[in-house]
């Protein structure tokens, strides 16, 4: 199995969005780490969707990175042209999976 | 003097490079420094904001740590107030960056004028909460320590102690809780398995020691995988007494080439440790996951 990226806690994958879905123009949108001040952002503009499930789909026309807001965090992340899901890694606590809580 | 940037350059020039550091150090050395609230700056960013929303600057209250700012907000507007504005010396990340291309006659003085009374309110306030009739005004810690990187840490105690007793701790950069810091081996069992936070978990694990935590656990090496694309290692195991299945990993290098090891727990009919990672980044079964435990990342970060 192959997928495209990781950093750190989340998960970066291709996939193709349906037309249903209705994405929302937006701009250096968080994806994860907002609470804990080490914010994994996506730098530039990008269309997106958040799902319930904590995962966001993420349509980018351009060439955008994606950055760990600390200075001795994750590496940055290059992300072509395309449809992406991100989602954060799973686990497992008091018998039921959740994400990863940072 | 350092040479203006200009629109043509590609890349910077040495002393442009070197300034950056400059500027970045000098944002994290003034970080630990105690000032009293000058409240000629104060007002003087007071009135920025206050004219942004059409408003005279209210009443200007000083307190002397996050949490009065807080009771007295909920005192103030009756309704339980638990964040700060975020407008202070945390913008030092986006301040230095303007401050970098004023220096560099991107800016000038004038266009920057906004961000340097940021910037002036920061190096003598900490915070604020804005309200239509008052402004509250966090006064900066008496005492603060950071680490090499500029992240909050103190491996002994406190790493903010506010002028009202208030005191805050962090292990390089992630909030824990006291006793963490200051008797982290006192934790029960319980206690660690209780920890939601996979930063404060991984954060107890390098204070207390990760063999410390293993003998805690009672926690026995099921599985052990090192994948062969990124030198990564993985170690499976099982706590004693039906406790939890945990995943050990070890981190790709971070940007200051260090590699921490995290301790995550995962689902109980896991095998092995290779089918594990898969476990965690994908939707599939524990079955699934071991049938087939390939699973590789183009970029891992």
């Amino acid at each position: 199995m192959q997928v495209f990226a990781r950093q750190g806690d989340l998960i970066i994958q291709h996939t193709t969005i349906e037309a249903t879905e209705k994405l929302t123009p937006g701009a250096d949108i968080l994806l994860a780490g907002g609470s804990s001040g080490h914010p994994h952002t996506l730098q530039g503009a990008c269309k997106y969707k958040r799902n319930n499930d904590g995962s966001t789909l993420l349509r980018l026309d351009a060439t955008r990175t994606l950055e760990h807001g600390r200075a001795d965090g994750h590496k940055s992340v290059m992300m072509p042209p395309g449809d992406y899901e991100i989602r954060q890694l799973r686990v497992r606590m008091g018998g039921g999976d959740s994400n990863v809580e940072d | 003097m350092v040479q203006k940037l200009t629109s043509t350059q590609t890349e910077l020039t040495p002393e442009q490079e070197a300034l950056c550091d400059e500027v970045v150090r000098e944002y994290i050395d003034d970080l630990p420094v105690a000032r009293p609230v000058d409240l000629t700056k104060v007002k003087v960013w007071l009135d920025i904001v206050y004219a942004m929303y059409g408003l005279e600057t209210p009443r200007i209250d000083v307190v002397q740590s996050p949490e009065a700012a807080c009771e007295r907000a909920s005192s103030l507007t009756g309704q339980a107030q638990t964040e700060l504005d975020w407008v202070g010396v945390g913008d030092g990340g986006w301040i230095s960056f303007y401050d970098y291309f004023e220096r560099v006659k991107v800016l000038t003085h004038d266009e920057n004028a906004d961000v340097q009374a940021l910037k002036d309110y920061g190096r003598v306030a900490w915070d604020s909460i804005l309200l239509d009739e008052c402004a509250i005004v966090v006064a900066r810690p008496i005492a603060l320590k950071v680490d090499e990187a500029g992240n909050l840490h103190s491996a002994t105690g406190p790493c903010i102690e506010w002028g009202d007793g208030e005191r805050d701790f962090a292990w390089h950069g992630t909030w824990m809780p006291e006793r963490a810091i200051t008797a982290p081996r006192t934790y029960t069992r319980e206690e660690y398995l209780a920890i939601t936070n996979t930063e404060e978990r991984r954060a107890l694990g390098e204070i207390a020691g990760w063999d410390w935590i293993v003998e805690l656990l009672g926690s026995t090496t099921i599985d052990t995988w090192c994948d062969p694309n990124t030198g990564l290692n993985y170690e499976l195991s099982r706590c004693a007494n039906d406790g939890p299945t945990l995943l050990r990993k070890q981190s790709p290098p971070l940007k200051d080439g260090s590699q921490p090891w995290y301790s995550e727990p995962v689902h109980e009919n896991l095998l092995t440790a290779q089918a594990a990672r898969k476990w965690q980044a994908t939707s599939l079964s524990p079955e699934e996951c071991e049938r087939e435990p390939a699973l590789q990342f183009d970029v891992e970060s």
